[in-house]
Order: structure tokens, then sequence, then C-alpha cells
């Protein structure tokens, strides 16, 4: 510590003169929302930003940055002097009863936007809004009027990840012995709200900061609860979430706009969640008819909708034969996964030696309906034969920079499911698959790919290229996916193309007028958006209303620039049919770069 | 995607299934009352669950279900109408636990007066009308109330603890019951507490994972539920990015209690009773947090490697000398710091060292704090049998432990084993009285009791010839726990109590049976004091204000040597 303290010290006493002569100036003041107000006390933070985007809108901050703070007096001014050129992003944070603001926010639970500082530049006039946090409290009582208590509360959002319709919870708490309960530090903005009898879900949950993006995800086994019927047999259930105003359908639920400081009330009646438990039950067998033991068994559901991703698992015996318990009807995937009838190692077990033989994989995936079509009743005496994974030879053929002879990078090549369901076990169990080097064509492999649909992913592609196409046989597997229903003898031909267009573009306003932090999506054309997700590409517009994007793929598209949208929201056909007339077609070529002027999409400023 | 935290945790409740009889099965009825007023409860949750047969006095132990044993069903779910009425049906022959919980009571089990009583097995028996069952339930209380900052403004995201004071083997102790942490308004409610005294306390900003509810309430999630698997899955997390640095505020405010009203310590706490099913709103704290201290620890040169506790709040630290030496950021307060290692060189080689200093945390003198430790002293000695000249060669059998008081956290407590000659050698870690009690004695003495004085003063000097003396024949009371109509009263505690109260190594308590039976043995002769309760708080008649009130009712009773004393108590009803 002392070491780094005086090497500091020695770069600091270097640089000062120069530092001083070229650092830039920051001024500015914070105000209360929708007031004239200054505010006091409160913490503002410019942090170095590295510029890359880990996702829209989120930097990644570099650790161990440097970062200022300076808190305000009553008027509300800061001022940041002798700062280093360069990118930042400027927060400002009071207590938990505002929301965190940011520089170039366009409202209170939109994200910020890159604040950049030039050689002996004196910015002024920035001013940074706080608005305060809103809460939801109400009673939430039994299917007897009762007070329903220990029940899980919780505040989520519907996002979209990586094109995946997602909950996402932002706070959550518990009901007390009066069944009352007060969700609190909620950004304003969209909320779902639902009520869950407890055991559901952790009962320990901290409490979350207010946050203007992500939450917490859950994935998780299903509780399992017995209940005596009248004629005194013994049956099992489970809970669903009832979701705001008294639905336990996810579609039907009303969303909740809430307003800066407001307090809403909303009361729940969580009886109708009980509901009784099916049951599958079985053996898997190998083709030659032995059983095979140890098998793991996970049943996703197909179309998760709810604010947590339940998947019932199970683990077969030494007899091969399983029963998984507490299904609710539903349309499921089931997956079989197996290390050679060898048991799975417990978490935590380190890998085995390098060289040591490896367990043959078998996996399956396997859609099955389960309590639908007025069926009622348990599975029993399902057969599942496991089937041993195919191993996929791949091959990339890479396409240099016209006029350049650039080496190829190193690549490499897995797999995701498609869909890629929560709950799901990995595409590729083994975990040898490699980076592919030049002239190891025994890593160049896919392992123990068992039956299912999925999608193949290549990294390493440079950002001025592209994905050009990859085939297995005559199967277009870039359009159409990869599905697995036996052994392959084909190899995988992708190719690379390192000569991938370009766009250029500037968003302006109704005056023709640069707009900043504009979100932009770059989305292929409406038929084919559902298939290639891989095509979707988004940004933000900086400080001069600019855009640029790069390794986009040849072919046409069409472009949209919101005043103010939800991150990945463009992935929702929904949400983005209203504005398709709205967006802006381009065409795309190999090589070349388009320029483009795009039309901002302004928020609806309209309360529910 | 930034993963920023992720929980795993995985429960699942296992269930040993109970030995099935060949028997045909049979009903169960029965009626959930609340204590007191006996007022039949509806809609109560109940689990009938069996439990493995009376273990046979020499049988193989039963083996226990691996971890990993699947779920089963041998758990038997019940819920009470309008009229409090209970009824199982198909239940086979065997023996069980029968659990009834409900939101706003303590749980309550088969056997249980009130909420401190010890549950009982059902046996359940093929053939016949079985008797009807009663379950008692007591209310639970709530505490409630707001959490100011010094200059009036709520403050929010506090912990809140309620503690209650209890007194395993005579000595006080703070045990957690319930805890909570304030919302935006500052405001909070710790509810599902069993009746009794409790401290309540601010603690700081709330940690990270968040706090459980009370366990003692927690009915299932819908009446009439027994989960027999919950809570599993994992949670991945995303955090805005202009608080990813906030977390970091977040633990460093833990661990300096301000207790109702305004008191800094547990000793200066204002006591709160809770009445059964009370709601006591209004129990308002001001809240800042101390300031802290960076202390720092030397000395304890002379062995390699340390162990530190400071207590109270008993924090331990591990060090190592002269490269690693702890250093603790404490509240301010008084603390005392306990040293343990062993040593090195040519006087305490490979010898258990020991030491401890008391001192202040004060923010104007941040001290550092020397420990010094020491060798322990060897103390020699012999025991005796009264009346006999010989050694006994069950003598070897014979376990005394050597309690220092006050006791020291962190200082080891030393266990002595005796040679067939009666001799022992203890060592004793550091200067002080000691407490001799007798843990162990074979059958052949069972009726010994230690007759001799029973505290040594140990200092720097090692003690040669203290002799320890076991009389011959201790004394024995029996007799029949008499409830308000002279009934016997099966299930109660009977204590006994000795008339030095600060003996706690002569305490006795025991549990009548069936029939309202008790009976104590190895009585140490002296002036002892017996008393009965319906249902009371376990270790409570350590506490002197608790005594007071009723130390008039019951007469001494005088044991010799030999004393075969029978004498029925009068119970001291519930409420």
């Amino acid at each position: 510590m002392k070491m780094l303290l005086s090497a500091l010290f020695a770069v600091l006493t270097t640089l000062a003169p120069q530092t001083l002569r070229n650092s830039a100036t920051l001024e500015g003041q914070v105000m209360k929302m929708g007031t004239s107000l200054s505010m006091a006390e409160v913490t503002v933070e410019l942090v170095r930003s590295s510029g890359v985007p880990v996702e829209p809108g989120v930097v990644q901050l570099s650790g161990g940055s440097p970062s200022r703070t300076f808190k305000t007096g009553t008027d509300g001014r800061f001022r940041f002097s002798d700062v280093v050129p360069g990118e930042y992003r400027l927060y400002a944070t009071h207590s938990n009863a505002y929301a965190p603001a940011e520089y170039g926010q366009r409202s209170p639970s939109g994200l910020g936007m890159p604040l950049v500082l030039a050689a002996g530049q004196s910015k002024t006039g920035i001013t940074l809004t706080m608005t305060q946090t809103a809460s939801i409290s109400g009673r939430v009582t039994d299917g007897n009027r009762e007070p329903a208590a220990f029940t899980s509360m919780l505040a989520f959002r519907i996002v979209y990840r990586q094109g995946v319709r997602t909950v996402e919870v932002v706070q959550s708490v518990l009901t007390d012995d009066r069944g009352e309960y007060r969700l609190f530090w909620l950004v304003p903005g969209r909320y779902y709200l639902s009520a869950m009898p407890i055991q559901a879900r952790p009962y320990s949950l901290p409490l979350s900061f207010p946050s203007r993006v992500g939450g917490a995800l859950y994935t998780g086994t299903p509780v399992i609860a017995l209940r005596a019927s009248d004629a005194g047999d013994v049956f099992e259930e489970t809970y669903l979430p009832m979701y705001y105003p008294g639905t336990l359908d996810i579609r039907s639920s009303k969303p909740i706009m809430l307003r800066a400081g407001e307090n809403l009330r909303a009361d729940f009646n969580v009886g109708p969640t009980a509901t009784r438990t099916l049951q599958i039950a079985g053996t898997i067998f190998l083709s030659a008819g032995q059983p095979l033991p140890n098998a793991r068994l996970e049943l996703a559901p197909r179309k998760p909708e709810g604010h947590s991703i339940v998947v019932p698992t199970a683990n077969a015996d030494a007899n091969g034969n399983f029963s998984i318990r507490g299904i609710v009807p539903g349309s499921y995937f089931l997956y079989v996964t197996s290390q050679g009838g060898q048991p799975f190692p417990a978490p935590g077990t380190p890998p085995p030696p390098p060289g040591s033989p490896e367990p043959i994989l078998m996996t399956a995936t396997i859609p099955l309906d389960i309590g639908l079509n007025a069926q009622t009743s348990d599975l029993n005496n399902l057969k599942i034969q496991a089937v041993t994974g195919a191993n996929i030879p791949w091959q990339i053929t890479f396409e240099p920079r016209v006029g350049s002879s650039t080496t190829p990078p190193t690549f490499n090549v897995s797999l995701v499911r498609d869909p890629d369901l929560a709950g799901a076990p990995p595409a590729l169990l083994s975990t040898r698959n490699v980076r592919a080097t030049p002239g190891n064509q025994a890593e160049r492999l896919l392992r123990g790919v068992g039956s299912g649909d999925f999608r193949v992913t290549i990294s390493g592609v440079p950002k001025t290229g592209y994905v050009k196409s990859i085939r297995l046989g005559s199967a277009d597997i870039l359009k159409d996916g990869l599905h697995m229903a036996g052994p392959v003898r084909d190899e995988l031909q992708i190719v690379v193309s390192d000569n991938a267009g370009q766009l250029d573009g500037v968003v302006l306003d109704f005056k023709r007028q640069p707009f900043s932090n504009a979100t932009i999506a770059l989305l292929p054309e409406f038929n084919q958006r559902a298939g290639r997700l891989d095509l979707f590409k988004n940004s933000t517009s900086n400080e001069d209303g600019k855009f640029h994007f790069e390794g986009v793929a040849p072919g046409t598209y069409k472009i949209f620039a919101w005043e103010d949208i939800p991150p990945d929201d463009w992935y929702d056909p929904e949400v983005v049919q209203p504005y398709e007339s709205q967006g802006t077609s381009v065409q795309i070529e190999e090589v070349k770069t388009k320029t483009i002027e795009v039309r901002v999409i302004p928020t609806v400023r309209s309360e529910p | 995607m930034k993963l920023r935290q992720l929980l795993f945790f995985l429960t699942v409740l296992l269930i040993a299934d109970g030995a099935h009889s060949q028997q045909p099965p049979v009903a169960l009825n029965g009626v959930v009352v609340e204590t007191g007023t006996n007022r039949p409860l509806p809609r109560v949750s109940l689990e009938l669950r069996p439990v493995a047969p009376a273990p046979v006095p020499g049988a193989p132990p039963v083996p226990q279900p691996p971890p990993s044993a699947p779920v089963t069903s041998a758990r038997y779910p019940g819920l009470t109408d309008e009229n409090g009425q209970f009824a199982f049906r198909n239940i086979p022959p065997g023996r069980y636990t029968l659990t009834a919980s409900k939101n706003g009571f303590v749980h309550s089990d088969y056997g249980q007066r009130g909420p401190n009583g010890k549950s009982m097995i059902l046996a359940v028996s093929g053939g016949g009308q079985l008797p009807g069952i009663q379950l008692f339930m007591t209310p639970a209380g709530a505490i409630a109330g707001h959490v100011y900052d010094s200059n009036g403004e709520p403050y929010p995201y506090v912990q809140m603890h309620a503690r209650r004071i209890t007194y395993p083997a005579g000595q006080r102790t703070l045990t957690i019951t319930g805890s909570t942490y304030t919302d935006d308004l500052g405001a909070y409610r710790i509810y599902g507490l069993p009746p009794g005294q409790y401290l309540l306390s601010a603690e700081g900003e709330t940690p990270s994972q968040g706090i459980l509810p009370v366990a003692a309430s927690l009915a299932p999630p819908l009446p009439g539920a027994v989960v027999i698997q919950g809570i599993g899955g994992s949670m991945g997390y995303t955090a805005d990015p202009a608080n990813q640095r906030k977390p970091a505020n977040r633990s460093s405010n833990i661990g300096n209690p301000v207790y109702f009203r305004t008191a800094n310590n547990d000793r200066d706490a204002l006591p709160i009773d809770l009445r059964p099913g009370e709601d006591l709103q209004g129990m308002d704290i001001t809240f800042s947090i101390t300031p802290r201290v960076d202390v720092t620890f030397s000395g304890m040169s002379n062995s390699p490697n340390f162990l530190l506790t400071i207590s109270p709040n008993p924090i331990t630290l591990r060090g190592s000398s002269p490269n690693n030496m702890p250093r603790a950021v404490l509240p301010v307060g008084s603390y005392v710091v306990a040293a343990t290692g062993t040593g090195v060189g040519a006087d305490a080689s490979n010898r258990a060292l020991a030491g401890y200093v008391a001192f202040e945390a004060n923010p104007s003198n941040p001290p550092n704090i020397n420990v010094a430790l020491n060798p322990p002293v060897s103390v020699l000695g012999r025991i005796a049998l009264d009346g006999r000249q010989d050694a006994d060669p069950d003598l070897a059998k014979v376990r005394i432990r050597l309690r220092r008081i006050p006791s020291i956290p962190g200082i080891p407590v030393p266990t002595v084993s005796t040679a067939s000659s009666g001799a022992f050698v203890a060592q004793i870690p550091i200067e002080g009285d000691y407490v001799i009690e007798v843990l162990e004695l074979p059958d052949s003495l069972r009726d010994r009791y230690l007759k001799s004085e029973s505290v040594i003063h140990v200092s720097g000097q090692p003690l040669n010839d203290v002799a320890i003396v076991l009389g011959a024949r201790a004394g024995q009371i029996e007799g029949t726990a008499l409830g308000e109509t002279k009934v016997a009263m099966s299930n109660v505690t009977v204590v006994l109590l000795p008339d030095q109260r600060n003996r706690t190594d002569l305490y006795k308590s025991v549990t009548t049976d069936a029939s309202g039976r008790f009976r104590f043995e190895g009585i140490v002769p002296g002036q002892y004091k017996l008393f009965a309760w319906e249902d009371v708080e376990p270790d409570i008649w350590y506490k002197p204000e608790f005594m007071r009130p009723i130390e008039e009712r019951n007469k001494a009773i005088a044991i010799v040597e030999g004393s075969r004393e029978n004498i029925d108590v009068l119970v001291i009803p519930l409420r």
C-alpha cells in the first residue's frame, strides 16, 4: 500500500505541470425535479469511463479508475477543476429517498450518456435533476380474508435481455403479521406487482437501493406442500404468483405507472394462488435396454412468463428410475443429461486432471405437455432412451479485409439453446471445448451435442467483420438454426468475413437540430427479426447527435432512434410495431460506409 | 450482463420415515384452543409427523436417511374448522409429534401447556376410540415504532433486534429472537414474538443478506399446508451503475447497538415486557452511528500464532507475531480481550498460553493493547471419598471442571480427569476464582456429592494440595406437582433452588411425568426451595427479579446427608 502511494505520488509530480495546463473544468447545479429548488447534500461523482458498454446504456467503469466526488451545499452547485481530459460519467446520489441522477438522462428511469472533456475545456451550466422515489403499500389477505403473513411482495419490470422477455425483480419485501407490506425506494416508472405466499422464494431478501435499471432474476425448484382434502386424502400443492390487480396470468397483469414521491396502495388476496401439482415418473435406459443411472432431469417451462422461473428437477436413481414432483400443468422441455451414468460431481469439485478420459455425454430435449387438454393425472411409466451426444467438427474460412492480408484471428465456436430457456442445462456439457489453434483440428470439435434446437455462436469475429454463413451439409444453420435429432456426419462449415458494412449517422429533432442521448436500434427487416437476433445492434447518440455502427452484415435494415426507451425493448415486436413507420430503412453493403440522418421518436408524455 | 451477486441456496426438508406398523389405521381427533381463554381457534395448520421408535437399550442406533434421500409423504397435514376441531383419518399406529401453527400465534406442540413447555410424543395405538387431543396456542406479540436520527428525521434501513435475556446454567445471555429493518419512513415492526421480556435495539444498516423473521411463529404459506420442499434456487442480480459503489457503505455501520430507549449497552436498556398477543406501538428509538476506534494489539511475542477474542459481542481475530498483529475497528465502549496461543522458547515450549486485558476504546486516544501471554498455573489435588480411606478404582471415571467466575470469553474452561488414586492435575489458564463442578460420576459413586469447599483461588503460584471430598450420600426429594384443585399435573417444570443463589451448580430442574411425579437426586446438603410452574421460560429462575415476588410462597427445605424427602409442590398457574 505504502509503495503504491509513493509510486502514484511520483507520477503525479511528473505530470502535474502538464496536467494543469491541459486540464478541463466542469460546473453545474443539482435541482429537484419539477421545481426550481436546488438540492443540498448531494454527492456528485465524476467517474472515468472506459467507454466500452457491457450492455445497452450500462458502461463498465474501469476498476479503480479515478473518481472524484463533490458534496453540494445549499446552492446545489458543484465544480470539478483540474480534470484530466477524457470520457466520464457524471452521477448524483442523495439519500435513498431520491433516484440516482446522471448527466444526459432523459427520464427519471433513463440512463445517461458519457461526458467528453477535451483538454483545456471548461464545461459549465450542467444541470442534474433528482427525482423522489416512490412506494407501494397495501394489505394481503388469504382465502378466508384473514391477514396473510410472510407473503413475498415483488415489484418487477418486464425487460428484454438478449432478446428474451425477462422479469427483473426490482424490490421485494414480506408482509407482516397483519398482512401489511411496503415496497419503497422505487424509481418512478412502470412496474408490475405480485404477491406470493412465502417459502416459494427465499424469505430473507436484501433491500435494493433505488435503481434505474437492473434487478434480480430468479430461477429455482418448486415449493411443494401437502394438504388434506375434505375426504382426508393428502395431495401436493404449490403456489403461483398473484399479479396486480388480482390475476394469476402475468399477461393480464396491469402495469403501474409510479410517479415521483407517490405512495400507491394495492391490496391482494392470495387465496387462489395454491394449485395442485402433478408428477411424472419413468425410467431412463440405453439403446441396448439396460438402465442408465444417475441422469439429471430438469423440466423447464417452454414459455416462461412468471416473475420467477420454476424448474422441477430430479435425479434418476441407480436403476434409472426417476420421479419429478411439484409440476404445474403446462408445456415443458424435459432436459435429460448424463455423464455416462456417473454421478454428477458436487459443486466445487475440482475438474479432472487433463488427459483423463472424458465420460460419455448424453443429453436429450423432450417436449412434454403435462396436465393439458383435460388430462389431469400424473404421467407415469415414461420410457426415455438416452442417446450418446454427437461430436461435430467445425471449420472456419476467413475472408480478410479487401486490400489487406490480415492473419486470421483465433475463433471459438459454441452452442446456445434456441430458445435459451432459463433453467435449461448448458448446450455443451463438456468444458473441454478449448480455443481453436491453427493446425489443431482435434480441438475444433463440439463435443457431446444431444438432441434439441441450437444456435451456433462464434467468438473472435473482428469488430469490422461478420458471420457470413454457417452450413452443415445442405442446411443453412445461420438462417434456420441447428436441429439435432441424431448422429451428424457432416462438418460445420463457417465463413467469417472481415468486410462488414458500416453506418455513420446523426439523430435530428423536429427542428433538424442534433439530438443527444437518443437510443438507436438497428434491426433487420421485419420478417427476419425473429430468427436473427444476432443482427440486432444498438447505440446511443453522443453530445453532437452522432452515432456509428460497424461490423454490420450486408442486408436491409430498419433504424429507430428513440428519445427514451427501456434497454432491449426493441426485441419485443409489440413494442416496435407502433413505431414501424417512424423507422428509416437502410441498405448495408459489404465494406462500404453508409451515411444516414434519423429523426428522433419523441417520448409520448401522457400518463395512463 | 454484469452478474453482481449470485446467491445460491437450497433447502430440502427431509422427513425421517417412521416405522410403519401393520396394524389397521386409526382416526385422530382434537381441538386447538387459545391458552388461558380456551377459545377454540379456527384455521390452525397442523402437522402430524412420525418419529423414530423409542430407542431400545443396547440396540444399534436407527440409521438416519442420507441428506440426498428423496422427499417422502409420511407427514399428515391438518386444519381446524370454525370450532377449532381437527381430524386425521387413516393414521398408521405409531409415535408422532403434532405441531400447530397459525399466523399471530406461537407454534405449539402436543403436550405443551404454554409457549415454554416441553413437547411430548403422541403415541397412537391401534384399535378402540382414541381420546380427543387438546393443543394450546399462545398469541404472539409485536413491538413496533419508528427510528429517528438525531435531527428527528426518519432513519431508514436500520436493522432492529428484539433480544431475550436467557440464563443458560445461570449465565445471563442475550439471544436474538426477532429482527427486522426500518422502512423508508423509519417504521419497523417485529412480530410473532412469544410473550416475555425483551431488549430492543437499533443496530446500524441492514446487512446485505437481509434479515429472517421470527421462526417461532412462522406459519405455512396458506392455512392447512405442510411444506415438504421449499426455498430452492438462485438469484442473479444486476445493478444501476450509479449505485455500484454503494454496497461498500453498507457493512461498515453494523454492531453498535442503541438499546431502547437511549442506552448504548444492554445493561442500561429498558426491558420491554411483552404480554401474550400484545401489540406494543410507539417503541421509538433515536439512533446515531457510534464513533469507531481503531484498536491495535501488541505483545504475544512468545506465541507464533494466537487467537484474540474481544467481548462483549465476541469477535475473534487470528494473528501471528510479529508480522501479522491484528487490529479491530470497534465502537466506543468497554471491552475485554482474551488471547490464547501455543508457546515457543525454553520456558514455554508447546504450552498453552493465555492472557487477558480490559480496555476502553476511546476515539481521542486510540489504544494499543498489550496482551501478555502466560503459561498456565498447575493445580494439583486429590479427590477423596468421605468415610473411606482406600482409593476406589472408579475414581478414574470422575470428571470435574474448574470454571472461572466471572468467565472470560475466549479463555478455555479446564476439565480434568482423575487417576484411580483420585489424584488430578489441572492447568489453569489465568488467575482468578474457580468453581469446582462435578461433571460426571460413575454409577458406583452416583450418590456421592461435592462436600468440600467449592471455590478455589488461583494466583500466580502453583497449588499442590487441593483436597476435594465427595460426601457419601446425597439427598433426594421426590413428590407430586399439584394444581389448584390438588390434581396431579403432568409435564410441568419443577425447580430446586439453593438458598445460596450464587451457587448455580446446585440448581436442579425436571419435568413431571405422566402421573405428575418428580424426583431429584444428588442433592448437596443445604437449604433449598422447591417451585413448580405450569409454563415457565427456561432458566428464568436464575433471575433474582423473577423470583423475588414469589420467594415467600414456599418454605425452605433442609437437606442433610442421606435425606429422603417426599414433598408435594403447588404449581404456579400459567396466568
